[in-house]
């Protein structure tokens, strides 16, 4: 099981602007704060959300080159952290830049005085420590085999409406080595960019028409890890849009497919392909989805939006969606059309922008979608055409890769691309961007974690078991779930 | 007979309003039936037992999509249209039609059953 954390720009920026005053001023002094963090659970990585900052008051905290805090500090902290049954985050600043290392007196300080106190909270002390350039690093302090123990993390993520910033601990997941394989990439955007897109954990959910491109394009630029979900098997009217596929692929699992052709373009040394012949609607799918830094949703069915949408908020997952519609007219084309967007904390969700609505969720989850007859009642809008060619899902998965790039290699100046359509018979891409409706309850999601599961999500048992793909949690964090559900341990049903 | 939250969430709000209501089990999940007047359409003035359905556990974030009606009427649409019987011999007609360019668009306090009656099941009487 991997741990990590993951903010939004908005937390982290609250908490940084009150750890680096002093360094922002000129001054070597290091600060210090408690957070409030929730779970997030995969099917192998389990991460820590933090969504609020408890500043400390006037006297709560004591500044001398380090820095310290009052007993009335922390027992507020941790007494927020018990009622609201969430876990506690003590947060510090040093010196010098990227990931921290942590000396004696941080150790004594997180293991042995706040550590075991916070047990009370039923899940781990997440330890927070940011450097002087902004680059978090991170460590769970739990009780293991006895004894309080630190389990280190692997990366922070920092997600924001324009900018998303991944902050690796580099021993733990060593940035690639340079090859020639890559070279034009690396000329294209550096060593740093290339060494934050091939540690990216990348999902793809729907491996059609357009999701077995990104798989191409995710294989190409080195992604070491990729995780591919759909339920569905190549058909013989999928040959002429679906990237590699033969007549003689023709049964097989669209997962399969890719994974064969990803796994033999891969341009990383060591690429881990996770194939899941399911249904994102299917707990264990799901899970894996959560085990992602970014999803790629190449759906074209009202449901998986809705739970894709679910993950970009409550797990702050960031969704790349986009879909092709097609209109046709005394059989030709009238029109086409293609949009892609990107979904997450502090961007309109898919609800909002118009690409599903609940009553289809609800009409799929009947059945009713399966129903050509039903379709045909249902507005224009809401038909979901089937038409589609080669060339405008190539165009439309060109589009959906790019807006990823833009989001991983933004600098503050680049303009903001939210979502893009492209209008194939005027030649025309518009930005789109919008705001969530008031009151949207993606919105309310943001950053609940494992307290947000889709109602419906089905608890389908298979070939894997949530034994065979590694779910194992500290007994704290199973408690405490359970607790909050009031239901046995890591059971959403 | 075991009714969900989200069943026992819509009869208490149509009882609010001042409806007399009945939980069955449709075999396919519970239907919540009262008597209603209808107020529009070639309808408008006869009485109807009404029944409204949905996928469990998700109301009222996500909207009613069935709507039963006894005795059958159609609204000229041949989808999503499940004719079927009781088993005290009463004829019912069962229609797929959530409101889709409503529930959304609605604050959830809102999202409730008076403003499904008044906002979607006028409409769909409109149509008859």
């Amino acid at each position: 099981m991997n741990h990590e954390v993951a903010m939004t720009l908005e937390v982290s920026g609250a908490a940084s602007t009150h750890l680096l005053q002093h360094y922002v001023a000129g001054d070597y002094q290091e600060d210090l704060c408690f957070a409030l963090w929730r779970p997030s659970t995969g099917s192998r990585r389990s991460t820590a959300l933090v969504y609020e900052i408890l500043l400390p008051r006037d006297e709560e905290r004591l500044l001398h080159g380090n820095a310290s805090f009052e007993p009335g500090y922390f027992t507020r902290a941790i007494r927020r952290a018990i009622t609201d049954q969430v876990g506690l985050a003590f947060m510090h600043s040093h010196p010098g830049p990227g990931w921290q290392g942590m000396s004696q007196c941080d150790v004594e300080a997180e293991r042995d005085v706040l550590a075991y106190p916070s047990v009370a909270t039923g899940l781990p002390l997440l330890g927070l420590t940011i450097g002087s350039d902004g680059y978090w690093s991170a460590r769970f302090w739990e009780k293991i085999e006895g004894e309080m123990g630190r389990r280190p993390c692997a990366k922070v993520r920092v997600v924001g409406p324009d900018s998303y910033r991944l902050h690796f601990d580099d021993e733990m997941v060593p940035p690639p080595r340079r090859r020639e394989v890559l070279r034009r990439t690396y000329d294209t955007w550096g060593s740093r960019a290339q060494g934050d897109i091939s540690r990216l954990m990348v999902g793809i959910v729907g491996l059609g028409s357009v999701g077995s491109i990104v798989a191409e394009a995710m294989a190409r630029i080195g992604v070491a890890n990729i995780t591919l979900i759909d339920p569905d098997g190549v058909e013989e009217h999928n040959l002429d849009r679906l990237l590699h596929a033969t007549e003689s692929d023709v049964g097989r699992p669209k997962v399969e497919l890719a994974e064969r052709e990803i796994r033999s373009r891969s341009t990383s040394e060591d690429v881990q392909i996770v194939s899941f012949p399911r249904s994102i609607h299917d707990r264990l799918a799901y899970e894996a989805a959560i085990d992602c830094d970014v999803l790629f949703s190449c759906v074209d069915r009202p449901v998986a939006r809705d739970i894709l949408n679910y993950i970009a908020y409550a797990h702050l997952i960031p969704v790349i969606d986009g879909g092709v519609e097609v209109q046709t007219l005394n059989d030709y084309l009238h029109s086409a059309h293609w949009r892609a967007h990107l979904i997450g904390a502090h961007r309109q969700c898919m609800r909002c922008n118009g690409q599903y609505n609940t009553s289809m969720v609800v009409s799929e989850l009947d059945g009713s979608l399966g129903d050509p007859s039903y379709i045909a009642t249902l507005p224009q809008s809401e038909r979901g055409g089937n038409q589609n060619v080669f060339p405008f899902g190539l165009s439309l998965a060109g589009m959906e890769v790019n807006i990823m790039l833009h989001y991983l290699l933004a600098l503050d100046w680049w303009p903001k691309i939210r979502q893009q359509d492209y209008h194939f018979t005027l030649g025309t891409i518009l930005p789109l961007d919008g705001e969530c409706r008031v009151g949207c309850e993606m919105s309310q999601r943001l950053a609940t974690g494992d307290l947000a599961v889709p109602p419906y999500l089905k608890q389908t048992p298979g070939p894997w078991e949530a034994s065979d793909v590694g779910v194992e949690f500290p007994v704290g964090w199973k408690y405490h779930l359970g607790r909050l559900l009031g239901k046995l341990p890591w059971t959403r049903d | 007979m075991v009714m969900s939250k989200d069943v026992e969430k819509i009869r208490a709000q149509l009882e609010d309003l001042g409806y007399d209501t009945a939980v069955r089990d449709s075999g396919q999940g519970m239907v919540v039936e009262f008597d209603y007047k209808v107020e529009t359409g070639t309808k408008c003035g006869d009485s109807f037992r009404i029944g409204i359905s949905m996928h469990k556990g998700v109301y009222p974030e996500y909207p009613p999509h069935w709507i039963h009606v006894s005795p059958p009427v159609s609204d000229g649409l041949a989808g999503g249209v499940k004719p079927y019987q009781t088993g005290d011999g009463q004829e019912w007609v069962a229609m797929s039609r959530p409101p889709s360019d409503l529930w959304d668009g609605l604050p959830l306090p809102k999202k409730d059953m008076k403003n499904y009656l008044e906002g979607h099941m006028r409409r769909f009487w409109s149509r008859i």
